[in-house]
Formats: C-alpha cells, structure tokens, sequence
C-alpha cells in the first residue's frame, strides 16, 4: 500500500493541492507524526498482548471506544439524543454479557479460539476444573499435590503454577464471581437510568413546566443542550417569540387599519371632491362627492385624465402653471371653472399636493376640490349690488356722510359732499363731524347723538342747522339722519341738503 | 510484568481513544491524504525498526512468498478501508458512530466467528449479540438512519482480524507488510 500512497501523494504534491508543504509548519509535523502516532500504540498493543492474558486486553480495549464517546459527547458536542442513549444502552449491555461470559469462560476453561489471537502468547495450556473434584489434568503437572487441597466449596480461585493461566475457578468462587458481576450490572444499569432520567426525564418535565406556564425563561438551560429536547426547547422559544412578534404586528396592523378606515371614510364622506392621480396625471380614485358634483361615474373616470373636466373657460397658461408648480413637489390652489358631464358649467375652489414615497419620489397627486357654485353667486350678487350703490352714491345730489359714533370721524363722504364743503375727498376723511358745523356747539353732534334715540331702519330728519365750507361760508341745511351697525359699533349716514336756494326762495316769495 | 502490560494496553487503547483529536486538528486535510500519510510514515518508522533490530531477512523471505503476499494484500485493503473511514467519520462529526463501530466490534467477530469459522455459542453469546443488534435496530428506527459507518468499521475490523486469526506471523513483520504492501507489489 505505501507505494500507491506515496504515488498518491506525489500525485497531490504535483497538482499542487496536497496539504503537506503547502500549509503551515504544524500541518506538516503533524502529518509527518502520523508515523509514530500509528506505530507506537501497536507496538504498546503487541508489548500489551504478550504480557498480559487476552481476557484483560478484551475488558481494556473498550477504553478505545469509551475515550471516543466521551469526545464525541463532551468535546465536540455531537447530537447525543435519547435513542443514541437508548442504542448505546442496549450495546453496553450486550457487551457486558459478552465480556463476562467470556471473560469467565477463558478463566475457567481456556478457550483457544481466544488465545491463539495474538502471537505474543506463547504456548496454550489448558487447564479444566473437573465436577468431580479431580480439577487437574496433564497439562498441568507441575504441583499436584497443591491443587488436590482445592475443595469445591473455596471461596477464592486458586492460582496454578502457571502465571499465564492466572487463576482457576471453583463452583463456589464462579457464583460469588457472577455475584460481583450482577452487582456490576446493577451499577451500570443506574448509571443508565441516571442517564436517562438526565437526559430525558429532566428535559420533558422543563418542557412541560415551560409549555404549562407559558414561561419561555424555564427551558433557557435546556435550549443549550445538543439533545433533541434542546432543539425542541429552542423550538419552543422560537414559536414563543414569533408570537409575540406576531402579537405585536397584529396590535400595530389593527391601529394602522382603524385608522386607515377613519382616513377612507373621511374622504369617501368628504364634503369636497377628493381626486387623486399618478404621477403622470392619470385618474385613481374619486370619492362619491367628485361623482354627484361632476354626474361622472367612478368607472368613466378612473384611467382618464382629469382633462375631460376642462370647460375651456380657464386659461390654458393657468393649468400649465398648476402642472409646473405640483411637479415640481410645490402645492397648487386655486380656482378652475370646469365643466359636468352634462355640459353645464361650475367653479371649484382646489388645492393640488403630490403624495411621496419613503425614497420622496412623487407617486400621485391628490387634488381637493370645494363646489363653490353659492359662493360664486353670491359674490356676483355682492358685486352687483356694490356696483348699484356706489353709482347712486357717486351721483345723488345731497351730501352723504359715512361717520363713525364713537368719535365722529368721517369715514366716507360723495362727490357731492366734496363739491358743497369745498374740501378735497382726502381733507373731509381727516375731519370729523363737529368741523363742519358752523359753530362748534353741541349742536354740532347732533346727527350722532341723534342716532342714539334712532332704532334701526328709521331716519330722522334734522331741519335748519348751520354749517360751514372751507372758504368760511355759513350755510343752512337739512340733516337726514340713519345709523346701522358694522362690526360691532355703530355707524351714522348724514344726507345734508343745502336750503341756501329754498330759504332765498321763500325769502324772495315773503318779500 | 503485568504492570507493564496494563500499562501498555492502556497506553495504547487511550491513544487510539483519543485519535479523533489529531483527525480533528487535520480537518482541512481530506481523510484520503491523511490515511496516505499515515501509510507512508509508519512504513518509513516501521522499516527503520525492522532493520534495526536486524529482521529485514525476514521481511524479505516473507514478500518473496507470492501467497502470503497476496493474503496480506487482502489484509492491507480492510485495515486502509477500516481507517479511511475512521478518518472520514471524525472529520465529519460521527465520532459517536465509530465509536459505536469500536464497541460493536468484539461482537461483530463472534458472527464472523459463526459464519466463517463455524464457532458455536452459547446462550449468553447469543443474547449478547441479539441485544446489540436491537440496539442498532433502535437506531434505525429512531432516527431512519441506518448505522453504516459503524458496520463498516466494525466489519472492515473483524474481517481483517478473522483474517489474521489464519496466519500466526510475527506480527510486527505483518504490520509491516500490510502497511508497507512494501517493496515487490506495484500497481500494473
């Protein structure tokens, strides 16, 4: 075999792949002590088996195997389950029987299948205990006389001449022999049961305590055992542990869900339309209200573009700046005039926003949209109305005075009121109510103070006071007198008259 | 004397006990390279003392008999097999099977005994060998996996020593041809 293990390893050492040379210095010394490490203990094993009767090399040899189990176990920590246990059990058994049986029967008879084994044992002799008290035979002749004093009933085998024989067995020592060997087995057997209850007993009661009481801290030493309970307690902590990961993710997805489904129902039952596209303007979703206001269903419009909502009463430079700014990550708001299916026309209020991912890539854009038909109407009507009164304001004859009552401050006075004092707009806003009278007594205050008595809706007419222009003319004139209520404080309208013409008139008739 | 015998048997049944350690530390080498190896250097160390205790004579009368040359090639093969896998087993964490295979061994050559030697048994042989096999049944069963390595090196052992048990050679001088299958065979 050498040369085909040399050949091999040569062939190895060519490739380059051979261990030996090619690791460290230990490598190589440890694989050049494989010699020694294999020739030595045979010479110790044939030095052994010359010396020592076969029967002894046979109980010791189990050393080899003992040395390897314990390593196997303790060492390196290779799975020792209950049925290793269990097979090993049943092995060391068989092997007891075995070993004493023929331990016992060599002692007692020599078997030359046995001994003829080794070389180093020299010439066999056989020695036979006979039933009959003649335990000699001639094989054996050196002491006779000895051996004839050997009774049946001794206690202790006797020694023959021959050291290689050791010693003989009568009945009597062969039962107390087979006595020891049942204590023996006896010793072996609770050291089995020991064992077994370490290594199964023990680890099934902490399984159960621990499953028993959900307590995964219970079966913590044993998940560290190579056994199959270890691998079962750590089973047992994993399954303990995913639930609680699974406890906890379900508490976290029940409160994302509850409120998920307050954020659904808040824009399925929005009071505004509620759009939301992709990124490249594509409808996904419309709530009910975006339905009623628009008359589209949800299946016309989911895929379209919001486009078919356009009247073409809105600029076309307005939508490209709406699409400008939500592109560019910034929010739109602003009002559109779009059109329902059916045609007719409406304006909506809106604001667009674009939705991000967590890498803040704009996914969709939700639009929120307000139907402000109402609103609309009613600023028209306010418009008109304004327009109505300002024109009767800028071109009625009398002066009209707007004056705040806490202070009599002049608020907003008409052309005519301009025209009358001889004051610009600007120089009657700086004045308040007492400057225009002709002297400043608490006459002068009358149409505020007058005010005081004067309910809402109902006018006073305040006949002949004396006021003054800016170039110093005193004039007569009639005072009409209403107030109303703005924010909060009252606000009195003067309508004054000149009566300069009526009294000249009335003047001219009495002369 | 038998002192130094105990001693020696010991020695020797603790060293091959504790074998798996030195396979362990040469787990990166494969255990084909380390049985090369093992061949290689004990034939060095084994030729060494054979020609210092002046028996190289009889190595050579005992190569030059073609029959017992080919016997000992037999041998050869079964204890290269046996330790091939003994290596493999421990650099492949089955320690626990060969050491299975070791205790199983002694009974193991009582059924080659009975096959091939027709050695008869008593009953105690007899239950001996049945409790081990319902051990290596218990194995079966319990984990599906049939005890092979354990066998196997159980077996590769027995034959080889049933083997032995034929020829009454010096066994130094066996060991030596078996390991070295020395000079005079070559392969083709």
């Amino acid at each position: 075999m050498a040369p085909v293990a040399l050949l091999f390893l040569l062939a190895l050492a060519a490739q380059g792949s051979g261990a030996f040379g090619t690791r460290d210095e230990t490598t190589d010394l440890l694989l050049v002590a494989a010699g020694l490490i294999t020739v030595i203990p045979l010479l110790m094993f044939l030095e052994a088996g010359r010396r020592l009767p076969l029967s002894t090399v046979g109980l010791i040899q189990y050393l080899t195997p003992t040395l390897q189990f314990l390593l196997a176990v303790v060492i390196y920590r290779e799975d020792f389950t209950a049925i290793h246990l269990a097979a090993f059990g049943c092995i060391w058994l068989a092997l007891v029987l075995y070993t004493a049986d023929a331990w016992l029967h060599q002692r007692r008879r020599g078997v030359p299948g046995f001994t003829s084994a080794g070389a180093g044992f020299g010439s066999v002799r056989l020695f036979r205990c006979g039933a009959n008290g003649h335990r000699h035979e001639a094989t054996h002749q050196e002491n006779p006389v000895r051996h004839s004093r050997i009774a049946d009933s001794d206690r202790h085998p006797f020694r023959c001449g021959n050291r290689q024989l050791g010693r003989c067995w009568t009945p009597k020592a062969f039962d107390v022999g087979l006595q020891r060997l049942l204590a023996i087995g006896l010793l072996i057997a609770i050291i089995l049961f020991a064992g077994l209850f370490h290594s199964v007993s023990r680890p099934l009661h902490l399984i159960s305590r621990g499953l028993h009481e959900q307590d995964p801290r219970i079966l913590d030493s044993l998940a560290s055992e190579p056994t199959e309970f270890g691998e079962l307690a750590r089973l047992i902590d994993d399954f303990y542990q995913q639930r609680q990961h699974l406890n906890a993710e379900i508490q976290e997805r029940r409160q994302t869900e509850r409120q998920l489904r307050l954020f659904s129902s808040a824009i399925e039952q929005s009071a505004n339309l509620v759009m939301i596209t992709d990124q490249k303007g594509t409808i996904e979703y419309v709530n009910p209200k975006f339905v009623q206001v628009t008359g589209y269903t949800e299946a016309e419009v989911i895929g379209a573009n919001p486009r078919i909502l356009r009247s073409g009463r809105t600029p076309r430079e307005h939508y490209e700046h709406l699409w400008r700014t939500i592109t560019a990550g910034g929010e739109w708001r602003g009002e559109l005039h779009n059109r329902r299916k059916d045609g007719t026309l409406f304006w909506e209020s809106t604001s667009i926003a674009p939705l991000r991912d967590e890498a803040g890539i704009i996914t969709h854009f939700v639009a929120i949209k307000e139907d402000i038909p109402h609103r609309k109407r009613i600023e028209a009507a306010l418009h008109a109305s304004e327009l109505k009164y300002r024109n009767v304001f800028a071109t009625i004859g009398d002066a009209l005075f707007l004056i705040d009552n806490r202070d009599g401050r002049i608020l907003t006075v008409n052309p005519a009121a301009c025209k009358l004092y001889g004051y610009s707009r600007k120089e009657l806003l700086a004045l308040k109510d007492i400057d225009l009278a002709a002297s400043p007594t608490i006459d002068a205050e009358l149409p505020r103070t007058e005010s005081r008595r004067l309910t809402d809706r109902s006018s006073r007419r305040l006949t002949d006071r004396s006021h003054r222009s800016k170039n110093g003319t005193v004039f007569p004139v009639d005072i009409w007198v209403r107030h109303f209520s703005y924010k909060g404080h009252t606000i009195t309208v003067a309508a004054i008259r000149d009566i300069r013409h009526k009294r000249s008139r009335s003047e001219k008739s009495s002369v | 004397m038998a002192l130094v015998g105990v001693l020696n048997a010991l020695g020797c049944f603790s060293i091959w006990g504790l074998f798996p350690i030195y396979f362990k530390i040469l787990h990166q080498v494969s255990a084909l390279e380390v049985l090369a190896h093992r061949i290689v250097w004990s034939v060095a160390v084994l030729l060494a003392l054979i020609l210092w205790q002046g028996q190289g004579q009889a190595l050579l009368t005992a190569i030059r008999d073609p029959r017992r040359l080919r016997f000992y090639l037999g041998t050869t093969l079964l204890i290269s097999v046996n330790w091939l896998l003994y290596i493999w087993a421990v650099q492949n964490n089955r320690i626990l099977e060969a050491s299975l295979g070791y205790y199983i061994n002694p009974l193991v050559n009582v059924v080659l005994g009975v096959l091939f030697l027709r050695e008869r048994l008593n009953p105690y042989r007899w239950s001996a060998v049945a409790i081990a096999a319902v051990g290596v049944l218990i194995l079966l069963m319990g984990h599906g996996v049939f005890p092979w390595i354990s066998l196997a090196l159980a077996l590769s052992f027995g034959s080889y020593g049933l083997l032995r048990k034929k020829d009454g050679h010096a066994a130094m001088l066996g060991l030596c041809v078996e390991t070295g299958k020395a000079c005079a065979w070559r392969p083709g």
